[in-house]
């Protein structure tokens, strides 16, 4: 079992707030999405993986995601696509 | 006057600005000319020659500059008196109509005077702050009497008097502040409606770069006066598509250059405006939520959410996207543009 918390602080500069979200995120990702992100902290290339028309690196791009950001998103999209769809839309703001 | 994209009072700022620095130069060569007399008989030949050289090459530079203040002394007055004229004749001019009527007197692409030419919102007049002050007072002494009122009443528990006096006195505060600055989202729709003739699809489309900045930013200046705090204008930045806007406690709105180029992002700016101008409201409510009639406990939801922001970039953008300060702004940026008549 990873430890997330430590990673994402320590390897990612991530504030201990951003880092119980993000851990509560990963908690909920489908095993697939999962399985990506553990490829991706071991140091593999997952940038073509995705969902739909969105890729790791298409989220990365357009809307200037680190990975994890961008596997949570694609986890997003695939247990609500249009809703999530609407926020990605919508633009940053 | 094509081009112009200045009021009279900027001019007459630059006035004063080169009005000081030709008593700059004065008062220069004044000194220059006093340390050359006090410096005659004392120095010996050779350096009092090589000062002298010196200080003759420096007149003459301060001439040359002096003369070029004279040049934009002169020239500004000019402008200044066309501005003028100009102000003038838009002032008499019916608002209602003018979007097709002033195509002769304007040579901007869509034959719109300049937004910043139009009469300007202004801040609080001296009545107004008067009427604040004697406010103040008013609810000073109502609190005094509540007081007294709430111990007649048996309420004598320290605890609960002074947070019942608390809320008595913020809520008093927060009418007076409305009363004297009029609402906040209904003078952000009064500042969307008056500036409406550049907003309408027809006229955007035939406004230029320069004239759709200048639009956008006395919007957001006017808005700024809404929302109780000092917005100095919006700026432009080029970044992603997914980019709209930013707000950075700086005192100016960050908008995506690319609302300027596409006309298709039309009420993408007028959102942003109201959407990054009401961040700047939040920041400001937390320091004094009286001031902007927020309640207590809504400027400390903001504060805690400032402290804890989740930035889209790193955390999930559902998460981002449900925080408090965002859903506040893309709600009351949604509810002016729907009451503001713009489509």
């Amino acid at each position: 079992m990873r430890d997330y918390n430590k990673i994402l602080i320590e390897q990612y500069g991530y504030t201990q707030y951003e880092a119980e979200l993000t851990i509560e995120d990963i908690q909920e990702m489908d095993e697939e999405t999962k399985a990506a992100l553990d490829m991706y902290l071991s140091g593999k290339s997952i940038s073509a993986y995705g969902y739909k028309e969105y890729t790791v690196e298409i989220l990365m791009s357009r809307y200037s995601m680190n990975a994890i950001a961008a596997l949570i998103a694609i986890s997003e999209l695939k247990k609500d696509y249009d809703g999530f769809l609407e926020i990605l839309k919508m633009g940053i703001k | 006057m094509a081009g112009i994209n200045v009021s009279a009072t900027d001019i007459k700022r630059y006035q004063m600005l080169v009005a000081d620095s030709k008593q700059s130069i004065e008062r220069l060569v004044q000194r220059m000319s006093g340390h050359l007399k006090s410096a005659h008989g004392t120095w010996d030949d050779e350096n009092y020659k090589k000062l002298e050289n010196v200080a003759i090459e420096c007149g003459d530079s301060l001439k040359k500059v002096y003369q070029v203040l004279l040049n934009a002394d002169k020239y500004l007055e000019n402008v200044f008196q066309m501005v003028i004229e100009y102000e003038n004749a838009f002032a008499a001019n019916d608002s209602s109509s003018f979007a097709y009527t002033s195509s002769s007197q304007s040579n901007t692409a869509s034959g719109l005077p300049y937004a910043s030419s139009l009469e300007r919102q202004k801040g609080l007049s001296r009545d107004q702050n008067e009427m604040i002050t004697a406010g103040l007072r008013a609810i000073d002494n109502n609190m005094e009497a509540y007081k007294d009122d709430l111990k007649d009443k048996g309420i004598v528990n320290e605890v609960i008097v002074s947070r019942m006096i608390q809320e008595a006195r913020d809520a008093a505060e927060r009418e007076l502040y409305d009363d004297v600055y009029g609402g906040v989202e209904e003078k952000c729709i009064s500042s969307l409606k008056r500036l409406a003739v550049y907003f309408n699809s027809e006229n955007w489309a035939k406004m230029d770069q320069s004239e759709r900045k200048n639009a956008l930013n006395i919007l957001a200046q006017d808005a700024g006066l809404a929302f109780r705090t000092n917005v100095l204008g919006v700026r432009f930045y080029n970044g992603p598509r997914s980019s709209r806007g930013y707000y950075n406690n700086d005192g100016y709105l960050y908008l995506n250059e690319d609302v300027l180029t596409n006309e298709t992002n039309r009420l993408d700016a007028l959102d942003t405006v109201f959407h990054e101008g009401r961040h700047a409201f939040q920041r400001a409510a937390t320091s004094n939520p009286n001031l902007h009639s927020v309640e207590r406990l809504q400027a400390e939801t903001w504060a805690d959410n400032f402290i804890n922001y989740i930035g889209p970039n790193r955390v999930n953008m559902r998460r981002y996207f449900s925080q408090p300060v965002e859903v506040d702004a893309r709600e009351f940026a949604t509810s002016v543009l729907r009451n503001g008549g713009i489509q």
